[in-house]
């Protein structure tokens, strides 16, 4: 496995994308995000989406069918199955995974693992460029206690993912598998030992992050709450191996979301789509009809993703848009951090 | 003002990167060029002057010089950068230089120790229109120091002050495009020494003041290693205004770790030498290992896309170790760009 970089974004490996930018003459998103479900098996204290409610609609028979034809074409480069639902809990994930697979679009997965079954992983790791768990602990309380599951779904979860992590050593599958914990008061205390499961189940990294609030939830964190877990970071660096990596998301922790931009540029490049087949920029706007580039039901990808509405939006979030009242590191964080260099340039371009 | 110290601003140049990333051959986008070997100081840190300067002064031959500003514009050479082993004033025909470069094209910009600057206007003229920017090297908070480390006299610190003090007066009254400012090597000086030096800058008009870290190279006789009081860098930021902008540079503060082990920079930049000699990187002037050829006698395109010059970069990436090198040279940090572009981590479709 060459070297994951979790930390930052990686839009630089796509100089003649960020050239057509310049030129505004992209074709459209190199990431969409894709909620296939809004509807969720668990109901965790942290979730970005709570305020929406979890209503369970499923992205279309029809919609599925058309997007991975449709995606390619406007030049999208890789798919993230998450959003605002459980994906799992849409029958026909692997169906989709395979169409977008075979579009040569670079398919990656969110989950809480407890619908990872055998099936599902027999017909789409293999497809997967990877995957990557939530579980906010490694002990059945502190888990209960923030997923808010049903009592067997921390052991099925578990079990779900070491059968995954057998099935890729089985078959040397390249899909990279990993857990993530967000960092909550809750969890502080049991970080090593999500780590600890993390390595025993087998999978390749293991993660811990910062919590981000969405404006219209409540659940909120402290900011610098995350200096008591330092301690706990560090044992997490001793289980580091050849096979296991455990990342602490240092920038993401300490610089405190600092936003070196003053308008969100990163629009272009990554956009979501969610299960009723609505387009929207960003976690922020979900729903949001005003914020609404348009519905798939009504047009292709390729037409909404270029037409007027969507552009006049992007322009609106860039001209009015208060960056710093947005997200913490929000996902267009990092992206809009390197764009910002070509906004504001500096003098003398000519001497490199 | 927006200028940018630390860093490199290869990303603003796709056109030349994109077809570089895929495998072409390209022509430089900056080259540093030495009009004369030729210098009166004998500066302590210099690694120059204990090779070069004390034997035979070679100036660029200025016919020559015409042609080969056509040529690098031609190739899509964008900017020129005087310097080099020597002073490059004291080339005879330094302003039509500076001039036929900038009216050739080319952005330019002019690195000197403002000993020779003339007082004349029209002269000081031909600097601040043709030029994108110029920097001069001065070292030292009055006579006795600044003779010191660039040993020359005592007077020379106040004829130096009083050239660039003429500069930025005539800047003022007659405008120009051209950012003027002053950079110090970290040797040692007081925070006291410091302040009422960049003062002084400050109350003429210089644009800028720049402090940076003194790096030893392999000839310099200087091997001296200064490490600042952070707190007195900090006092010294505080001298900035509007107008006047002071910077300690960011290498004082963070190890430049080289994260790469081929200069893959050399497609994006070289230095041209007074005799001619198209080098690697200013580092290895008189190393002929580094250098491609001369343009004295051949145009620079075919110096550049020669046989020899890639056969010599294959072999320089075979041979050099580039932790041997001196620190963050002028490649490092495009150095750094182009290998971790070249080596992309896991997934990069995710962005």
């Amino acid at each position: 496995m060459e070297k994951l970089f979790l930390d930052g974004t990686k839009l630089k490996y796509h100089l003649k994308e960020l050239s057509l930018w310049q030129k505004s003459q992209l074709k459209g998103p190199l990431h969409v995000e894709i909620s296939l479900t809004s509807g969720c098996n668990q109901r965790c204290i942290l979730c970005c989406v709570d305020h929406l409610g979890h209503k369970s609609v499923m992205l279309s028979d029809e919609l599925l069918k058309r997007l991975p034809r449709e995606l390619k074409m406007a030049g999208v480069k890789s798919v993230l199955l998450a959003g605002e639902g459980e994906p799992l809990l849409h029958k026909k994930a692997a169906l989709f995974i395979d169409d977008l697979y075979t579009e040569g679009i670079d398919v990656a997965l969110n989950s809480n693992a407890v619908l990872l079954n055998e099936d599902f992983c027999e017909k789409s790791l293999e497809k997967l460029e990877w995957a990557r768990f939530t579980l906010q602990a490694g002990n059945l309380k502190t888990y209960n206690e923030i997923h808010r599951p049903k009592e067997t779904d921390f052991h099925t979860a578990c079990f779900n993912i070491q059968k995954a992590v057998s099935l890729k050593k089985d078959k040397k599958l390249k899909v990279t598998l990993g857990i993530q914990q967000i960092l909550l008061p809750e969890n502080l205390a049991h970080v090593y030992e999500t780590a600890k499961l993390a390595k025993e189940l087998g999978v390749d990294y293991f993660v811990v992050k910062r919590f981000s609030k969405h404006p219209k939830n409540s659940y909120d964190v402290p900011d610098d709450f995350y200096l008591n877990a330092t301690s706990e970071f560090e044992k997490c660096q001793s289980l580091k191996d050849k096979k296991f990596e455990p990342i602490v998301r240092w920038n993401n922790f300490t610089q405190d979301c600092h936003r070196n931009y003053k308008k969100c540029l990163g629009l272009p490049f990554i956009t979501q789509i969610l299960a009723t087949g609505k387009i929207y920029p960003c976690s922020l706007f979900f729903h949001e009809e005003d914020y609404c580039y348009g519905d798939l039901n009504k047009e292709s990808f390729q037409e909404l993703i270029k037409s007027k509405q969507t552009l006049s939006i992007q322009e609106k979030i860039k001209e009015n848009q208060d960056v710093h009242k947005c997200m913490s590191y929000c996902r267009h964080h990092s992206v809009n951090q390197f764009l910002w260099q070509f906004h504001e340039s500096p003098e003398h371009l000519n001497f490199i | 003002m927006s200028i940018f110290f630390d860093g490199h601003k290869l990303l603003h140049h796709l056109d030349r990167l994109i077809p570089w990333s895929e495998g072409e051959k390209i022509f430089p986008l900056y080259i540093a060029f030495g009009p004369t070997s030729f210098c009166q100081c004998q500066c302590v840190f210099c690694p120059f002057h204990s090779q070069k300067h004390p034997q035979l002064p070679f100036h660029f031959p200025f016919e020559r010089f015409s042609s080969l500003i056509y040529e690098l514009k031609e190739v899509g050479v964008k900017s020129l950068f005087f310097s080099g082993t020597g002073e490059p004033l004291l080339h005879p025909n330094i302003y039509e230089m500076v001039e036929k470069a900038h009216e050739g094209g080319l952005s330019v910009a002019l690195n000197s120790n403002g000993l020779n600057l003339s007082l004349d206007n029209k002269k000081l003229d031909l600097i601040l229109n043709n030029l994108d920017w110029c920097r001069f090297s001065i070292n030292g908070h009055d006579g006795k120091s600044y003779s010191k480390t660039h040993g020359v006299n005592e007077e020379s610190f106040e004829r130096v002050l009083k050239n660039i003090h003429a500069l930025a007066l005539r800047k003022k009254t007659q405008g120009g495009k051209c950012t003027i400012g002053v950079q110090s090597l970290y040797l040692g000086q007081s925070k006291d020494e410091l302040i009422y030096f960049v003062s002084r800058l400050r109350d003429f008009g210089v644009d800028y003041f720049s402090l940076k870290p003194f790096l030893s190279h392999e000839a310099s006789l200087l091997k001296e290693e200064f490490i600042p009081a952070l707190d007195s860098l900090n006092e010294l930021e505080k001298l900035t205004t509007k107008s006047f902008k002071v910077v300690t540079r960011s290498s004082f503060k963070e190890k430049k770790n080289r994260i790469y082990n081929k200069c893959f920079s050399f497609d994006f930049m070289c230095e041209i030498d007074s005799d001619g000699e198209v080098y690697t990187c200013g580092a290895k002037v008189s190393d002929k290992n580094f250098s491609y050829g001369s343009i004295l006698d051949k145009s620079f395109s075919e110096v550049w896309m020669s046989e020899k010059r890639q056969a010599q970069i294959e072999e320089i990436h075979r041979q050099l170790d580039v932790q041997t090198c001196m620190p963050h040279c002028r490649h490092h940090e495009v150095n750094n760009w182009l290998w971790s572009y070249c080596h992309p981590p896991e997934h990069r479709n995710f962005i």
